[in-house]
């Protein structure tokens, strides 16, 4: 069966359930889309939880959440917006789990040293630790919003689809979050 | 994947340190998780008769033994998310979706108290004298005494409204009481009434289609709105609403004119070019394309400025192509790759011209 990096046309049908639900999953080649993707969604999630430490797990979750729906696209180019909305709900929800790390992680330049590219400068890499310093004293939601208008430089309509909300919704969460840094700096 | 995609964004340098040895690691840890789900499954499936037999009969024991009852128990420091809960006390609460969090705080015999922490329940109070019931909602907290009301946790306020008896609604820096049939918004903004009574100068008509809207049901309030069409104000609140109940009722083509009334009314007012946009996201919708590019390209010449500028940019290209005018939407394409040379809708922007 010819495959985009994997991913076969769907519509097969198997008559064993246990088989097709094997079937259905393994027609779609799950590693090539893993490694070609992979680097992008930890890179996405590590700008939005922006603690570099707990991307892998966070990767972890997002592809195994993936590997249930792969097989469902049929259109290879929505893989990719799949997966980062994914992501996103993902890192929003650890986010919204994880709330106790604002309070007790350690507020020094080193939690945040490892997200920098090694090509930063170091004023780039003290803009970046003040931040996340910063987003951390913000709600999960309005950070996502922030981070993904502010830092991914997507747009207002792009957000609400990759959140899963109203367009006025994330224009509310945005000038909260943009008044909420404004009175941070 | 270049190292463009992943080092994104403008100006700050943000990058996680990635190579195949990491791929390869994650990949080996994924499927770990994937094989150990499908032996899961498989063993819950094998299963299946057993605890079906099982379920079965648990819920005849429990219909037995506790028929009146229809609710999931709350103990004392727990939470949950079920559709309905009973809590100690003899208190019901239905909860509005999954999304709904709800914790009992304090059950002593003077005070029962229940955090909502996210989303919206009604409460159906059992009266027990000398004791008391509160919910805590963000800063708002709800102490009755015997009464039917329901709390919405929003995202900077709390609505409550009682459908029986008496509440006391209090804030950090104030407190109301509600009655029966009246709602409000806590805590208040400045200069607004903290409720709405409706015996105060709102006809039943008004009352029906705002109780609809704050249940989120849209096709009843619809219903109100299309026999009584004076339910709805003047102000952007009143129109963006209306518009809302028309697209999320399924009359999407009643939403037209009151987007088109705020864009008209209230070009100033700051959510005027969301309405614009929304008018056109509408028409484009409707299957009225030409309409709809007139209405993104309104967007962009009264509010150049908005941040929605760009997405309206994109969404007039889409209108103008399905219009069959292919050759406007590259123009406009072109005028896209020298607005916004880094846009993330580029490749999108060149799709619906055919450039791509």
């Amino acid at each position: 069966m010819q495959t985009w990096l994997g991913l076969a046309p769907v519509g097969r049908r198997v008559q064993d359930s246990a088989v097709a639900d094997r079937a259905s999953e393994d027609t779609v080649d799950f590693d090539a889309v893993f490694r070609r993707y992979a680097p992008y969604v930890g890179a996405i999630v590590a700008r939005l939880v922006g603690r570099a430490d707990d991307v892998d797990d966070i990767v972890q979750d997002v592809f195994f959440q993936a590997h249930r729906g792969l097989h469902t696209l049929r259109d290879p180019e929505a893989v990719r917006p799949w997966l980062t909305r994914i992501a996103v709900r993902r890192s929003r929800r650890w986010l919204r789990r994880h709330w106790h790390v604002r309070f007790f992680a350690s507020d020094t330049a080193d939690d945040f040293d490892n997200l920098a590219d090694p090509s930063a400068s170091p004023e780039q890499r003290a803009e970046i630790s003040r931040i996340y310093r910063e987003l951390r004293k913000m709600p999960a939601d309005q950070r996502v919003v922030w981070v993904l208008r502010t830092v991914e430089g997507e747009t207002l309509e792009s957000i609400a689809t990759l959140v899963g909300c109203s367009l006025s919704t994330v224009q509310r969460r945005l000038r909260a979050a943009q008044a909420m840094m404004e009175r941070l700096r | 994947m270049n190292d463009e995609e992943n080092t994104r964004p403008g100006q700050l340098p943000i990058a996680v340190r990635w190579d195949s040895a990491r791929t390869e690691r994650l990949l080996g840890r994924v499927h770990a998780r994937i094989d150990r789900a499908r032996r899961v499954r498989r063993g819950l499936l094998a299963s299946l008769p057993v605890v079906a037999l099982v379920l079965l009969a648990a819920f005849g024991f429990h219909r037995w033994s506790r028929h009146d009852i229809a609710a999931t128990p709350l103990p004392a420091g727990g939470h949950v998310a079920a559709r309905i809960v009973l809590l100690g006390d003899g208190s019901r609460v239905e909860l509005r979706d999954a999304e709904t969090e709800l914790r009992v705080r304090s059950d002593a015999p003077s005070l029962f108290r229940v955090e909502l922490a996210s989303g919206a329940g009604r409460f159906h109070v059992t009266h027990a004298a000398g004791r008391t019931f509160e919910v805590i909602a963000g800063p708002v907290t709800v102490a009755v005494v015997g009464t039917d009301f329901t709390v919405e946790l929003l995202e900077e306020r709390v609505r409550v409204q009682v459908h029986e008896g008496t509440v006391r609604v209090s804030w950090p820096e104030d407190s109301r009481t509600l009655s029966l049939g009246e709602s409000g918004l806590f805590p208040p903004a400045a200069a607004e009434p903290a409720a709405s009574s409706p015996g105060a100068g709102v006809t039943p008509a008004v009352q029906a289609y705002r109780s609809s809207v704050s249940r989120h049901d849209y096709a009843e309030a619809y219903g109100v709105l299309s026999r009584h069409p004076g339910v709805v104000g003047d102000s952007v609140d009143d129109l963006l609403t209306a518009a809302d109940v028309a697209r999320l009722s399924g009359h999407a083509a009643q939403a037209v004119p009151y987007l088109e009334r705020i864009a008209t009314g209230h070009p100033s007012d700051g959510r005027a070019p969301l309405a614009q946009f929304t008018l056109g996201r509408t028409l484009l919708g409707l299957g009225r394309a030409v309409e709809a590019e007139q209405a993104f390209a309104q967007v962009r010449r009264r509010w150049p400025n908005s941040p929605l500028a760009e997405d309206a940019l994109v969404r007039q290209i889409e209108a103008a192509a399905r219009a069959g005018d292919l050759k406007a939407a590259q123009k406009l394409a072109e005028e896209y790759d020298q607005a916004y040379p880094q846009g993330r809708r580029r490749s999108e922007a060149r799709r619906h011209a055919g450039i791509e």
